[in-house]
């Protein structure tokens, strides 16, 4: 991965649907020779084109972090669980004393409490919720193609 | 709250933001105009923003951290300003636990981590720092990538 490549990469990054031109324009580099690396990215690095969404101006004002620590033989059904429920974003799998990162957006605190709930009932030993209260930066990492030298 | 088109659009591009707008087109049964103006109303109130996720991993960036960072109020802004200016930094959140943030780095290797971590621990004074590698990603951005999501 040269210069090049991370300067196209960070203009994908920033945003999805930004037109070879302005790429094209911004690295100097010919149009057809940034279609023939996208086509590559696309295959290889590229894991996800999306939309972020400021979820709290469409009504689902509680956006939590939650740290689950569970035992071994409990891990997939709470894994199943996760990956099934709808209010569930984005999971990971952690260590240092958790095993799930989960992050999870709700309209009320009803809702969080119902997640709450199944959550112990599948058998967590261990759970910390944190509530966003503000999201500061989101995806920014190579997202800015002035800078990937510095990277 | 958002109408039916809106809602559409929204869940058809968390899915795939590359696709093409006539594909959206054809699959929500809206017209393309309808869409494009819908999109940019979304885009001006910054209700959503198009990002492409990608593989660090496989651009030569293997070590991806979550730290829960704590310290004192009257420190909360000098960290703050600390975290936004580092170039490793994916997402910070503030969230409501007496002044903490979530924040997710992506680094080369190890000895980066390391150097992150010693900037930050001169930084400012922290009351709590724990560190979390990401081992696995379940899933990622899944939420309103279904009409039900909006139910």
């Amino acid at each position: 991965m040269n210069t090049d490549d991370l300067k196209i990469i960070a203009h994908l990054r920033q945003d999805s649907r930004r037109n070879l031109t302005r790429i094209s324009k911004h690295t100097m580099m010919p149009v057809s020779t940034i279609f023939d690396r996208m086509k590559k990215y696309n295959k290889d690095i590229i894991t996800k084109s999306t939309i972020l969404v400021d979820f709290k101006k469409l009504g689902y004002d509680i956006k939590v972090n939650i740290l689950v620590k569970i035992c071994q033989e409990k891990r997939d059904p709470l894994k199943n669980f996760l990956e099934s429920c709808l209010s569930v974003n984005s999971v990971y799998r952690i260590n240092n004393g958790f095993d799930y990162f989960i992050e999870a957006i709700f309209k009320d605190m009803m809702q969080l409490e119902q997640f709450n709930d199944k959550i112990d009932a599948l058998g967590a030993e261990l759970k910390q919720v944190h509530y966003i209260l503000e999201e500061i930066k989101r995806e920014e990492f190579i997202s800015e193609p002035d800078l990937v030298d510095m990277i | 709250m958002l109408n039916g088109k809106e809602k559409g659009l929204i869940v058809a591009l968390r899915r795939q933001d590359s696709q093409n707008i006539m594909n959206v087109s054809k699959t929500q049964e809206i017209p393309k105009s309808t869409l494009y103006d819908i999109m940019h109303k979304l885009q001006k109130t910054d209700i959503l923003r198009h990002i492409t996720k990608i593989s660090f991993e496989k651009i030569g960036f293997p070590i991806k951290i979550f730290f829960v960072i704590r310290t004192e109020i009257q420190n909360r802004e000098k960290l703050k300003q600390f975290l936004i200016t580092q170039k490793n930094v994916n997402n910070i959140h503030l969230v409501n636990n007496q002044s903490s943030f979530h924040v997710e780095c992506i680094f080369k290797n190890q000895k980066e981590a390391e150097e992150f971590l010693e900037d930050l621990e001169e930084q400012t004074p922290l009351t709590q720092l724990s560190v979390y590698n990401l081992l696995d990603t379940i899933q990622e951005e899944k939420f309103l990538t279904q009409e039900t999501h909006f139910e």
